[in-house]
């Protein structure tokens, strides 16, 4: 479905994907681990041409995307519903209007269609109580729901998440793990995940990727991530488990 | 944004280098902030469908610069007319003043002093505005949900101020006028009648079309400036703050460079 051959990207003298290669399949939740500044959120936003690399190559269905223009990246974004690090909801529009804003702005629905779409997705989402709120009146995992309810709302074949539990406390952070996962038991989304959190990588992802210094060093299932020989990825995962829980996950 | 994705100058290494990366940048400022209008213009067809970000853009670039124009405005004119006035009483041609105040307010005053104040006080609102929600990643979540972020939020604001500068100027150039009446009358020994008479006999057609020309000009550079700073702000906050203050600045030089010429050309 998607294939990522040899990206290289940098910012000034800065390198920060130098070469990084993986396939995404249909269906599939791929999460994308590493420390902070190794590429994560930039491999996402060339994923959706909001940029593009120095060298090397992206394909959609076996298309390549770069240099889409026009109604062309159009189409092909139509295929991506993406939850943002900060949610990047519409500070003036309450969470009712910024989930609608794709489907009133991108279709030609009548106001009825689009809010019954508006009311699947909030249910699913669980925000019934916030609809009429504005962003800053509602907590961050509320924002982050109202997120992921306009990325889902146009029924997007992938759906990108940039650090979705980062800011959030354990319970609301396993909250929208479990989002993260019914959306792709319901609606069959394939999903890519950016994340610092192993415990959501290993709970939520089929496959777990990490990125180092602007390589991917390790790509696999979880129970044969945790067993990498490769030391970034060993330090990585001991820095927040302890042996008994990777033990557990191996299981 | 597509504007925002050219490559990277080579670094610099001794200061002639540095030089001309700064030239380039500016050049490719203002390329890319005329790019942006020229765009934004281009979508004046979908301001019905924007009509409610229109009104709210009129109402902010209207109503909230209502009081400090008006002040500002009459001040200028009583400033004008005082300066020249005193002037002009050495040679017994103080009646004269109506003249000067009301070409001056029509051809420079207005338009500059409105503009000024648009871009301190709404130029650099739009940057900010703008500038937080390129920090925010809104703009990104506008260009992934296939939402033109430049017709989406450049547009309405690029026509309220086209709209609202002339109108703004227009009141400029009364309320000044009307303030030089005053002086004239209280400190020049000019009867108000005969400074009304002479106002509006000197009172030109070009004087007129100019000023507006000029403020139309001006309203077009504040908003090319302002969003352009907001979708080219990095750096969170601090950039932000950054966005507003560069926006303020640079508006203020091309206001001033653009009116010399503009009058240089009618004149």
């Amino acid at each position: 479905m998607f294939e990522f051959n040899d990206i290289h990207k940098s910012f000034g003298d800065k390198k920060v994907l130098d070469g990084i290669s993986f396939s995404l399949t249909q269906g599939e939740t791929l999460v994308i681990v590493g420390p902070s500044g190794t590429g994560k959120s930039v491999t996402l936003r060339h994923m959706v041409g909001l940029m593009a690399p120095d060298k090397g190559d992206i394909t959609f269905d076996g298309k390549s995307i770069l240099g889409l223009r026009g109604n062309e990246l159009r189409k092909l974004r139509s295929n991506f519903g993406m939850l943002f690090q900060s949610s990047a909801l519409l500070a003036w529009m309450t969470v009712e209007q910024n989930i609608a804003l794709p489907l009133m702005e991108t279709t030609k629905l009548s106001m009825k269609e689009i809010e019954a779409q508006v009311d699947r997705v909030i249910k699913l989402v669980h925000l019934e109580d916030a609809r009429e709120k504005r962003p800053s009146e509602i907590s961050g995992g509320m924002q982050k729901r109202a997120g992921l309810a306009r990325a889902i709302i146009s029924e997007p074949k992938v759906v990108l998440y940039d650090e979705p539990t980062s800011g959030l406390d354990p319970v609301m952070s396993r909250h929208i793990d479990k989002l993260i996962l019914s959306m792709q038991k319901e609606l069959g989304i394939t999903s890519v995940v950016v994340t610092h959190d192993l415990h959501s990588a290993f709970s939520i992802g089929d496959r777990v990727a990490m990125l180092h210094d602007g390589k991917v060093v390790e790509i696999g299932p979880p129970k044969e991530f945790v067993k990498s020989k490769v030391a970034v990825v060993q330090e990585f995962i001991k820095a927040q488990f302890s042996a008994g829980y990777i033990e557990g996950i191996i299981l | 944004m597509k504007y925002f994705q050219h490559g990277s100058l080579p670094p610099s290494t001794n200061a002639l280098q540095s030089l001309g990366r700064t030239c380039i940048g500016k050049v490719r400022g203002a390329g890319v902030a005329l790019c942006l209008a020229m765009e934004a213009l281009f979508f004046f067809y979908r301001l019905p469908k924007r009509r409610a970000s229109f009104g709210r853009q009129l109402l902010n670039t209207g109503v909230k610069c209502f009081f400090v124009v008006s002040i500002v405005a009459f001040f200028t004119g009583m400033i004008l007319a005082l300066q020249t006035g005193l002037a002009l009483q050495d040679w017994n041609q103080e009646d004269m003043v109506a003249n000067i105040v009301v070409q001056t307010m029509c051809r420079e005053m207005g338009p500059f002093m409105t503009a000024l104040i648009l871009a301190a006080a709404i130029g650099s609102a739009f940057a900010a505005e703008i500038g937080t929600m390129t920090v925010s990643e809104e703009v990104s979540a506008l260009e992934l949900m296939s939402i033109n972020p430049v017709e989406f939020l450049m547009t309405p604001r690029l026509f309220a101020l086209l709209l609202m500068c002339p109108v703004l100027t227009i009141y400029t150039d009364v309320l000044g006028t009307l303030g030089g009446m005053v002086v004239s009358q209280t400190q020049l020994d000019v009867y108000y009648k005969v400074y009304a008479r002479m106002a509006v006999e000197s009172l030109g057609n070009k004087e007129i079309y100019v000023g507006l020309f000029k403020a139309l000009v001006f309203g077009f550079v504040i908003s090319a400036v302002s969003c352009y700073r907001g979708f080219a702000t990095t750096n969170g906050a601090v950039g932000v703050g950054e966005a507003a203050r560069k926006t303020v600045v640079t508006s203020f030089l091309y206001i001033l460079i653009l009116g010399y010429f503009i009058t240089r050309i009618f004149y």
